[in-house]
């Protein structure tokens, strides 16, 4: 019994030594999302979806608006499953926040589908799938909490991630032949995303695109709930900074399908908009300027464009 | 309860502490500590339906001790049918109700008149099929004279809801299991590391081979019309190893973690995937329940004896009865009815018992012809598969015609990303490795006649891999909702 014992002892440590090594080689390499509940508080957020997550390049935006350092603008969107407006969200960016900033920048990009909600869900049901959900540590470095709650892999596959994006973010060409994709999050929170982008394959995803959303439109519903966490968020914003809301370019083909599901979108936002004092920076009338990798998110390259003439923008009305 | 989870990993430990070192000096007290933790294990996932393994164990208990007090013939058959009417009752309730109903419903619809029906919103009791057939096959064996019933009903209660495979099996007889309630277990250190490496095996091809397969069969199968004939060979090839895996899986650590209570379960799985014909692929795969159905459906029906008309008859209904016992869904019943197909020209050509060897004995390699066999066979089962995934008998069919088109004479279509399925295919290829080497053992793990070092360093190799390829999200097993 008692070599039994201590061999399950030897065998226990051991996986427990390895797994405190391998939580060390954990970087934007290891999920789309990890690095993000490891980076310090900070003063200047980027807050939405998926689409400002790979949209805005924050060191654009620090160049342009001459951002002191301490101010630099930190990436923090998500995705429309995580960080769509609520609460798990709100208590998420309250904690990512400096109590001390005062003057920050924030951009807070909103579309339809942000404020919306699935029908089929009651109100304590909403965001319960949310990167968010059960999470209390959001700046520690590495998180245990989040690798064990939320890393859906082995940890090995960190140390697996990390050698591939090693040999592979020096070949993105390459990898981008034999993987599809590769993304990466950089250490100013966006996520870097390398795909195929010959004129078949985007279409193809376009089209695969525009289908999932229009089963959004039959799912889902503008939702006072989700509306109210957006003030709620401008309003917490507000106090640590200046506020301005973005609605990110997409595809002509997506824009249709969201003017449809929300027509009145625009001027709900706007007079929320004045309502808070705010600007509200519509760049979707710009579409036709970009390219996209699925209809949804802008190509990298497009990404820094919108970048610049959204800093620019703001610039102008700072 | 699921054996993936930091839930069970700390249970285990804590009950096997308490057996091995708090009590291991009585034998009540072992299966009393056995009962209550099958009893935590199962309520774990919900509650309420402890009643019903209570209730089944009580009703089976008590018509056991009648069956052997009673002399008359036809009460001694009214006792049975009272156990085989409450617990197929159950089952049927449970999880049949729905599926008459809109059958029935259908029926009436087809034929012009409509009538108005209101289905339950019924949750199936995980492990009902399984622990049903237990405690029917304790009666009937009772009934048939050929075990003595348990006088002692904590005995009883343990081997009714014993955790490890209460459910999902292996589908236990009491001729096997009950007596070990009965005698005193002591620790037997190669027993216990047996069954850790058995559990440690189950991990691996539940983590790392069915979760990782399944991402790939899932994508494939939701949205079977995107994808070329070559792809849907590989969707259905990566869901034959998901289902694999997961079952298998299951039933390495279920035995697994007995054996760490001393105790020795059937072997559910004899490495089915190398099968030379149908015949012996129903010999090696879920091998509880073929045998199960062997015994107190097919024998008695006359199996393999008779006119052809008998024969065939036979084999339709135990392979539709096995498909409907995975579910109401006409998608298993064609399952099953396509292994009938398969099954029939062997038996009737009185080939079904040609290959009853393991294959390829005391050789490294199968000859060509063996090796044509297990392709052969492992495409039938395929094709089968297909019906077992689908989420119609339609959608499965369709998933076939898209096979058969010129697009499966392209390379397959990689399905993103990329890396991770050339991984799986990897961990695929590991699996079937030491299922080959270790094909006439129990288990593909069991590599006790190594040396130490060897030893060693196949347990580090296999955690290594379950670390660094294994999903851990959790995933129930599909067998629980049989």
């Amino acid at each position: 019994m008692h070599r039994f014992i201590r061999n399950i002892l030897i065998i226990s440590s051991s996986i427990v030594v390895l797994h405190l090594i391998l939580a060390q080689f954990a970087n934007g390499s290891t999920d789309n999302f990890y690095s993000r509940f490891t980076s310090p508080k900070q003063n200047s957020l980027i807050i939405g979806t998926s689409r400002s997550a790979q949209g805005i390049h924050p060191e654009i935006l620090d160049s342009i608006l001459n951002l002191e350092k301490v101010n630099s603008i930190y990436n923090y969107s998500f995705s429309l499953n995580n960080s769509s407006y609520g609460e798990k969200y709100y208590n998420a960016i309250q904690k990512k926040i400096n109590k001390e900033s005062k003057n920050g920048i924030f951009i807070v990009t909103i579309d339809p589908w942000s404020i919306s909600v699935d029908t089929t869900l009651n109100e304590s049901e909403i965001d319960i799938e949310s990167i968010f959900y059960s999470m209390k540590y959001y700046n520690s470095s590495p998180n245990y909490e989040y690798l064990i709650k939320k890393y859906k892999k082995g940890w090995g596959n960190i140390l697996l991630k990390r050698i591939e994006s090693n040999i592979l973010s020096n070949n993105k060409n390459t990898i981008r032949k034999i993987n599809g994709s590769y993304t990466y999050l950089r250490k100013d929170g966006l996520l870097e995303v390398y795909t195929r982008m010959d004129s078949a394959y985007a279409s193809n995803n376009i089209k695969n695109k525009v289908k999932s959303y229009l089963k959004l439109v039959s799912k889902n519903k503008f939702s006072e709930f989700r509306f109210n966490y957006l003030k709620k968020t401008i309003k917490l914003l507000n106090d640590h900074g200046k506020v301005y809301l973005v609605r990110v370019p997409v595809h002509k083909s997506l824009l249709t399908i969201e003017d449809a599901f929300d027509p009145d979108f625009n001027i709900r936002i706007q007079t929320l908009a004045n309502n808070m004092n705010i600007e509200y920076l519509d760049h979707s009338i710009y579409s036709d300027k970009y390219s996209y990798t699925d209809g949804n998110h802008l190509y990298i390259e497009d990404a820094k464009k919108f970048s610049i003439n959204l800093s620019e923008n703001i610039d102008e009305i700072k | 309860m699921l054996f993936n989870t930091i839930d069970f990993a700390i249970f285990l430990p804590i009950i096997f502490i308490l057996y091995w070192f708090v009590i291991n000096k009585n034998i009540l007290r072992q299966n009393l500590l056995i009962t209550i933790s099958s009893y935590v294990f199962y309520g774990w996932w919900d509650w309420r339906f402890l009643s019903l393994i209570a209730f089944s164990t009580l009703v089976d208990y008590i018509v056991g001790n009648q069956l052997s007090i009673t002399k008359n013939k036809n009460s001694r058959k009214l006792l049975l049918l009272t156990s085989l009417f409450i617990n197929l009752g159950l089952l049927g309730f449970f999880k049949y109700y729905n599926f008459f109903l809109a059958s029935f419903t259908d029926a009436f619809s087809f034929f012009g008149s409509s009538i108005n029906s209101r289905s339950l919103d019924i949750i199936l009791p995980v492990g009902i099929s399984f622990y049903t057939f237990q405690t029917l096959s304790y009666t009937i064996d009772i009934y048939k004279n050929k075990i003595n019933p348990s006088k002692d009903i904590i005995s009883f209660a343990a081997f009714v809801s014993f955790f490890p495979q209460l459910v999902a099996g292996p589908i236990e007889r009491a001729k096997n299991l009950l007596p070990q309630f009965y005698n005193k277990r002591t620790f037997e250190y190669h027993k216990a590391v047996d069954g850790m490496r058995q559990i440690l095996w189950g991990l691996f091809k539940k983590i790392v081979i069915a979760d990782n397969c399944a991402v790939f069969a899932d994508q494939i199968f939701n949205n079977y019309s995107d994808y070329s004939g070559s792809t849907l060979i590989l969707g259905a090839i990566f869901f034959a190893f998901q289902i694999y895996g997961d079952f298998s899986g299951y039933s390495d650590i279920a035995i697994g973690t007995a054996r760490l209570f001393g105790f020795k379960l059937m072997q559910n799985f004899a490495f089915p995937y190398f099968s030379r014909d149908i015949a012996e692929f129903w010999r090696r795969w879920h091998i509880s329940l073929s045998t199960w159905f062997r015994d107190y459906l097919y024998i008695p029906l006359g199996g393999s004896r008779g006119t052809n008309y008998q024969k065939i008859r036979n084999v339709f209904i135990i392979f539709l009865v096995s498909g409907f016992w995975h579910g109401p869904n006409w998608t298993f019943i064609i399952w099953g009815a396509l292994n009938a197909l398969y099954f029939l020209p062997i038996m009737l050509m009185k080939r079904n018992r040609v290959n009853t060897d393991t294959v390829a004995k005391d050789t490294l390699l199968p000859s060509i012809n063996e090796l044509l066999s297990m392709i052969t066979t492992f495409f039938l089962t395929v094709i089968a598969w297909v019906f077992f995934r689908s989420e119609s008998v339609n959608n499965g069919f369709e998933y076939l015609l898209g096979i058969i088109d010129q697009s499966v004479f392209t390379l397959p279509h990689l399905i993103t990303p990329k890396l991770e399925m050339i991984y799986t295919l990897f961990c695929i290829a590991i699996l079937l490795i030491f299922e080959w080497i270790n094909r006439e053992k129990e288990y593909a793990l069991d590599v006790n006649n190594l040396s130490k070092f060897n030893r060693w360093s196949i347990y580090f190799t296999i955690i290594l891999m379950i670390i660094t390829f294994g999903v851990f999200t959790q995933n129930t097993f599909i067998y629980f909702q049989f």
